[in-house]
């Protein structure tokens, strides 16, 4: 039955960003400064990303983002290849899609290009966005 | 033909010549194909709210500016490439197929080649179009932001419904007519 296996995968993918979420933040997104990340938030995602729960914009809430798998918000239509991309949006997972998300999910309809390390202090505006993203629950 | 005659056909050909020479050829211009007019009102209105903005004081206007220097170009290249493939779907959606539609083919064509280029606009614009926002909410100017944010929606549409559609009709066209000319 595909919709069983789905749901275990889903399962697994979950127990999985959970584990990895317990782990001690020791990755470049580790100390990350939560209200300068919400200005962070605010400059680059608040155009299509609602911090609140449930609701939808031009993109999904990220209300409750960190440790949960991709396409797991209801109501909103991903993209095709989000919905195959089966991750978890674990610190470090999210540290590596922001910073260039076409690269993490090719053919993502995310059109944000991303804050890569080219720029200097996109690092820890990652870091600092992550903090914030991690206060969402 | 006496010398006078001689002088004067000589001008009228050279005439002739000259003017051929400096009208351009129908064959060299981009043939501007009609679109949805759905599409093409939003395209005005887009231009227009946009438009409106840049005459608003800094930081709106030259936000507003900005995003307009970039979508505009994109909306102009969206006329002539992208639309015009969708005034087919009426008469594709009730079973009709022709090979007078075959005009659509190489642009459904150019259209799957330049979609890197396309994403890569696509993310400039989001980029302008967040600038904007930014600019509304410090200005305290919901209009300015509720535009930016509506026309993100819009580029979202592009590549969630115009683009992929526009590949279908080509796929479909190629199907049912063949490649041949």
């Amino acid at each position: 039955m595909p919709q069983a296996r789905y749901s275990a995968r889903r399962l697994l993918q979950v127990a999985a960003g959970a584990a990895l979420m317990s782990l001690p933040f020791t990755a470049a997104w580790a100390g990350g400064d939560p209200e300068a990340g919400k200005q962070v938030f605010k400059q680059n995602c608040s155009i299509c990303h609602s911090p609140l729960p449930g609701k939808v914009i031009v993109g999904p809430p990220l209300f409750g983002v960190v440790g949960r798998p991709t396409t797991s918000v209801p109501g909103y239509n991903y993209s095709p290849a989000n919905a195959a991309a089966h991750l978890v949006w674990t610190p470090a997972q999210l540290d590596k899609y922001i910073e260039n998300p076409q690269k993490i999910v090719p053919g993502t309809k995310m059109t944000f290009p991303g804050l890569p390390d080219s720029v200097a202090g996109n690092a820890e505006k990652r870091a600092n966005l992550i903090a914030y993203l991690s206060t969402l629950k | 033909m006496d010398r006078r005659t001689s002088l004067i056909a000589a001008s009228v050909f050279l005439g002739v010549v000259a003017t051929a020479a400096v009208a351009p050829r129908a064959a060299d211009e981009p043939q501007q194909r009609p679109i949805p007019q759905s599409e093409a009102f939003e395209h005005e209105e887009v231009i227009g709210k946009l438009t409106r903005l840049t005459q608003k004081p800094p930081p709106v206007g030259p936000a507003a500016q900005k995003a307009l220097d970039l979508i505009k170009p994109h909306l102009d290249h969206d006329r002539q490439v992208s639309l015009p493939p969708l005034t087919l779907l009426p008469l594709l959606a009730e079973g009709k197929v022709s090979p007078d539609m075959k005009w659509a083919l190489p642009l459904a064509d150019q259209i799957k080649a330049e979609q890197a280029q396309n994403t890569k606009e696509h993310q400039d614009m989001t980029a302008a179009l967040t600038a904007l926002f930014n600019a509304g909410e410090e200005a305290n100017d919901p209009e300015a932001s509720g535009i930016a944010r509506e026309c993100t929606g819009d580029l979202l549409n592009d590549d969630e419904v115009g683009e992929p559609t526009v590949l279908l009709i080509g796929e479909y066209l190629r199907a049912k007519l063949g490649n041949n000319p």
